[in-house]
């Protein structure tokens, strides 16, 4: 019996075959058959296949593989899949397409709910041996960005690292709901932002610890309420009294310097340690110097380990607008604000605007498996026309949960959901490690 | 389905069941065992994915079983499905899988320290050549050929954790194959790199990391070979200790799999599942730690003069305390590398529930023997990284049978054992025999609690049948507390004789010589077990009583 042959009695060996066999062909199928080798060893016969149960068994166990071939399809699906990933290492190739031989210029892809869909460019030891990287990342519905960053790791230009980063962001649609904690969801209204960005960031020799950063920021902001139909200009809202700053078109330049101490164990997933970072800012308006302001904003979190990988972080910070010019105004560009992407998750973007703002987290973080995280979060804020606002009523709350994949550096993918009294927000991001 | 379609599954189950079961205890076991030396044709190589056998015993083999009604009831009923490729004596015959070694016979100190080692290793007084090297991997590591035209595997210890995989390495593969597993010979060797040569055609494995393709083979030059020794010896030592792993004799045709069959193998009848060996093979695994039990760890080698193929197991650096490049970790053994159940228990409680291994701390007493600590060890919940469906089949009779080659080892053997991984430092020596020695005792413990130990039957004169109780004779029960309950059946299922004794010996009566056949059944009475009866078959011809064979009804 030549190879073919073997292959086919085993195939046809298999119990869901077997069974098949035994119902649509005739009785007289022959399965015992002692089985003979090839070539060499054609004289020789060998012992059958010993089965393990009987055919009245492998009978019984039919219904069972039929409820087991749908998901046996989802199984070789993702089996296949992460087979290319693993085995052919399909995203290192497909890297490797989209990267040249030596290495150093190579493109990655990024998406966001935040960001949107975008690439990131890099050149590796570029400009004074420092790595360049450009990304651009095209937002769904109201966000554009382009990145460009230099970034000279220890040793190549001073001690320490130092990066220099160039941004140009648009924010074609900015939703603007009036200033207070108690604004209305109807009463929004469009915005576009362009903002040009660049940042100086050095962190001393060593492990996490203290960091510094100058940026410098030039602004250009374009105004134009009421377009779209379904979400009509609200004139008391939207109103040089209740928006100062409101114009076709506002130039403004921003200066600040920060500062950052991370104590963390680990960068990817912090179980110990604690996070701190103070920025003090000045925005000096080109248009009208009526509207020149400090700024001042401080976050600090920190990280205790319960047991076993489970943490809780507990984050407070707070954010003011000072106008440094005898009106007293501060442009509603500039106001700071809350909501969907740092703070109170479960809100749409800037829910919340006005000159202060005070908010707190509590995340409690677990392992489900290695780098494989859960999470559940509790965020309150509020925002403040003076710190003597400041009382335990009308903040603002969200809730939510989800799952993180990590490395020891940083997230690679968050998954979350987050709910309000606004409504409920999915977000995720895939970190350009993928 | 309809709950009268489970009804009827359920029903039909149980009738398939019973048609196995009726009265057979009254007839002798009938296993025809087939020989697997029979002349193949040579089989393909076969090639193993690790994410395959990954995905596959995580996930589907894991569904494929909550779904085989047969299977569930078997459990359900206590009547899972035993081993195949057992004899009348419920032992396993000498394959090329398995050859009875310690486990039927003591093997001499010598014998253990030796392993299957033929040589004294590597020829160190001449030049090595390289003829291929991997700068991919875990391990970075060579292909030597030496004086004497012997290939061997030579892989470096981390520079942080040296003797730690070269170590385990070697005590492991002894272990393993006075436990009666082939593994392939494996030395301590002291390399010199001023005798390393490069060979003519030597090649270079290099991992192209984001180039294309992903691993790509160049010829091998100087820079290569600095870079592997700069990495295996950073510090510059003149003689580097190496674990050599002499090439098998033979073709190798890749992995066996640890489901089915190889299926161009005719002599390969038994689905790996359900052999014995590989079954037991869990209890030994779990003794010696050696959780990284994957198909990449196993060779199938086809042997040119006899024409047939051998099994291998290979590469035991991560077992006892290490986990390769470093230290093992309590998880090891404890969970699989994704295991389904705990990763969905925690999710569910949000991370509340912690298991054992989570909260226990990983202390290296001796970087060379690396992480020792049996607190969490139980013989029978202990986990591979990656799931096995032999494992998972084993039934008390497997346990024992594994539990039986384990206990068999005595002191002086686990220390001969660990003298051969040349350890520098004496107290991580003793460290590591210290934790076998209490592995070996809790593995005893254990599945001797659950089975009958009565082993060894023998039959004295012709007419004293006696046995040997293991948990006593090992020192796992009191024999002052031992009781057993001993009774003679006629084939026709009459009670001759019931009685207890302090002895597990029966005198055979003059009287039972007319019935042709008499069944005895035998069983240890103590608190700390639960086994059942074992049933012995004679026969008598004309001169004297035969022992056909046993069953065990644990």
């Amino acid at each position: 019996m030549n190879q073919a042959m073997l292959n086919l009695r085993n195939f046809l060996r298999k119990p869901m075959v077997l069974v098949l066999g035994c119902l649509m062909m005739a009785p007289g199928l022959s399965l015992a058959q002692s089985g003979v080798a090839s070539d060499s060893t054609s004289a020789t016969t060998y012992p059958e296949r010993v089965p393990y149960r009987s055919r009245t068994e492998s009978l019984l166990a039919v219904p069972g593989l039929v409820l087991y071939l749908p998901f046996k399809g989802v199984f070789f699906v993702a089996e296949q899949s992460a087979n290319a990933i693993w085995e052919k290492r399909v995203l290192d190739r497909f890297n490797s397409w989209f990267t040249t031989r030596d290495g150093r210029t190579g493109i990655r892809v990024l998406a966001s709910t935040t960001s949107g869909p975008g690439i990131r460019l890099f050149r590796n030891r570029a400009l004074l041996e420092g790595d360049a990287s450009f990304t651009t990342q095209y937002g769904v519905k109201f966000r554009q960005d382009q990145l460009l960053s230099l970034d000279w790791p220890d040793g190549r230009l001073v001690p320490g690292n130092l990066t220099f980063t160039g941004q140009f962001r648009t924010r074609t649609v900015e939703k603007y709901y009036g200033i207070g904690n108690a604004t209305p969801v109807s009463a929004i209204t469009d915005y576009l932002q362009e903002d040009g960005i660049v940042q100086f960031v050095y962190r001393p020799p060593g492990r996490g610890g203290l960091s510094g950063a100058l940026d410098i920021s030039y602004h250009t902001l374009y105004t134009e309420g009421g377009q779209d139909g379904t979400v009509p200009n609200t004139d008391t809202v939207f109103s040089q009294v209740q928006a100062p700053g409101l114009g076709n078109r506002a130039h403004f330049l921003r200066f600040g310097a920060s500062t950052q101490l991370n104590y963390v164990d680990v960068p990817g997933s912090p179980t110990r340690g604690s996070l701190t970072g103070v920025r003090v800012g000045y925005s000096h308006t080109l248009d009208n110097e009526a509207l020149n302001y400090l700024s001042l904003s401080a976050v600090t979190e920190h990280f205790t380990e319960l047991f076993a990988g489970r943490t809780i972080s507990l984050k407070a910070g707070t954010d003011w607008r000072v106008a440094s010019s005898g009106s007293n105004q501060i442009p509603f560009y500039g106001l700071a604000s809350i909501g969907g992407e740092q703070v109170l998750l479960g809100y749409e973007r800037s829910r919340f605007r006005d000159r202060g703002v005070v908010h707190a987290a509590v995340t409690y973080r677990f392992p489900i498996w290695f780098y494989w995280d859960g999470l559940i979060f509790y965020e309150r804020g509020r925002t403040l026309h003076q710190p003597s606002d400041f009382t335990f009523s009308g903040w603002k709350d969200s809730i939510g949960g989800g799952f993180r994949l990590w490395t020891r550096e940083g997230a690679l993918l968050n998954f979350l959901v987050a709910r309000s009294s606004q409504q409920i927000r999915i977000i995720f991001n895939f970190n350009s490690g993928f | 389905m309809s709950p009268l379609l489970n009804s009827s599954i359920l029903f039909l189950t149980l009738l398939s069941l019973t048609d196995c079961s009726g009265g057979r205890h009254l007839m002798p076991p009938a296993n025809s065992i087939h020989g697997d030396t029979l002349a193949i044709d040579q089989p393909l190589e076969r090639e193993s994915s690790l994410l395959k056998e990954a995905f596959n015993k995580t996930f589907d083999h894991g569904l494929r079983k909550a779904l085989d009604a047969p299977r569930l009831v078997r459990h359900a009923t206590g009547q899972p499905y035993e081993a195949l490729n057992v004899d009348n004596f419920d032992e396993v015959p000498n394959s090329t899988w398995f050859t009875n070694r310690n486990g039927t016979t003591a093997m001499s100190l010598a014998e253990i320290q030796r392993g299957p080692n033929l040589t004294y290793g590597p020829d160190t007084t001449s030049v090595w050549t390289v003829v291929s090297a991997k700068m991919a991997g875990v391990t970075p590591g060579f292909t030597i050929e030496d004086a004497r035209g012997q290939r061997y595997i030579v892989k470096f210890d981390p520079p942080d954790f040296s003797e730690l995989p070269s170590g385990a390495e070697v005590v492991s593969a002894r272990l393993m194959y006075a436990a009666g597993y082939n593994t392939p010979e494996n030395y301590i060797a002291y390399l010199d790199p001023k005798r390393l040569r490069i060979g003519s055609e030597a090649m270079v494995t290099v991992e192209t990391y984001d180039k294309r393709p992903a691993k790509e083979q160049r010829p091998m030059d100087r820079s290569d070979l600095a870079a592997i020794l700069a990495t295996g010896n950073p510090k510059g030592l003149p003689l580097i200790r190496v674990a050599a792993s002499k090439f098998l004799d033979g073709i190798p045709i890749g992995p066996w799999p640890y489901a089915g069959v190889r299926k161009d193998d005719p002599n390969d009848v038994y689905p790996h599942p359900h052999r014995r060996e590989l079954r037991g093979l869990y209890v030994v695994a779990a003794w010696l730690n050696h959780a990284d039990m994957k198909e990449e760890n196993t060779l199938d080698v086809y042997e040119t003069e006899g024409k047939y193929v051998r099994h291998y197991l290979i590469d035991f650096g991560a077992s006892l305390g290490s986990n390769s490049r470093s230290p093992s970790v309590p998880r090891r053994g404890q969970a699989n590398g994704y295991d389904f159940k705990q990763s969905m228990v925690r999710l569910v409680t949000l991370g509340l529930y912690s298991y054992p291994w989570e909260r226990a701390s990983q202390e290296v007493l001796f970087p060379s023997v690396g992480y020792l600590n049996n607190d969490l060890f139980n013989p029978q919940s202990w986990k591979p990284i990656y799931p096995a469906l032999a494992f998972e089949n084993i039934t008390k009779r497997d346990a024992f049978w594994g539990a039986k080659i384990v206990t068999s080892f005595s002191d002086a053997q686990i220390e001969a054992a660990v003298a051969a991984g040349a350890y520098s430092n004496p107290d991580a020596a003793e460290s590591l025999v210290a934790f076998l020695k209490e592995r070996r005792d809790m593995t005893g413990r254990h599945w001797f609690s659950k089975v009958n130990t009565l082993d060894q039957f023998r039959l004295e004169n012709g007419i004293e049948l006696s046995a040997k109780d293991l948990a006593v004779a090992r020192g796992y029960s009191d024999a002052s507390r031992t009781s057993y309950d001993l009774s003679v059946q006629a084939p026709g299922g009459e009670m001759l004789r019931r009685w207890s004794s302090a002895d597990p010996s029966v005198r055979l009566d003059g009287e039972w010589e007319a019935h042709g056949r008499v069944i005895v059944s035998m069983r240890p009475r103590r608190q700390d077990s639960s086994g059942q009866p074992v049933l012995i078959y004679l026969s008598r011809t004309k001169q004297a009583w035969h022992v056909d064979g046993i069953r065990r009804t644990d």
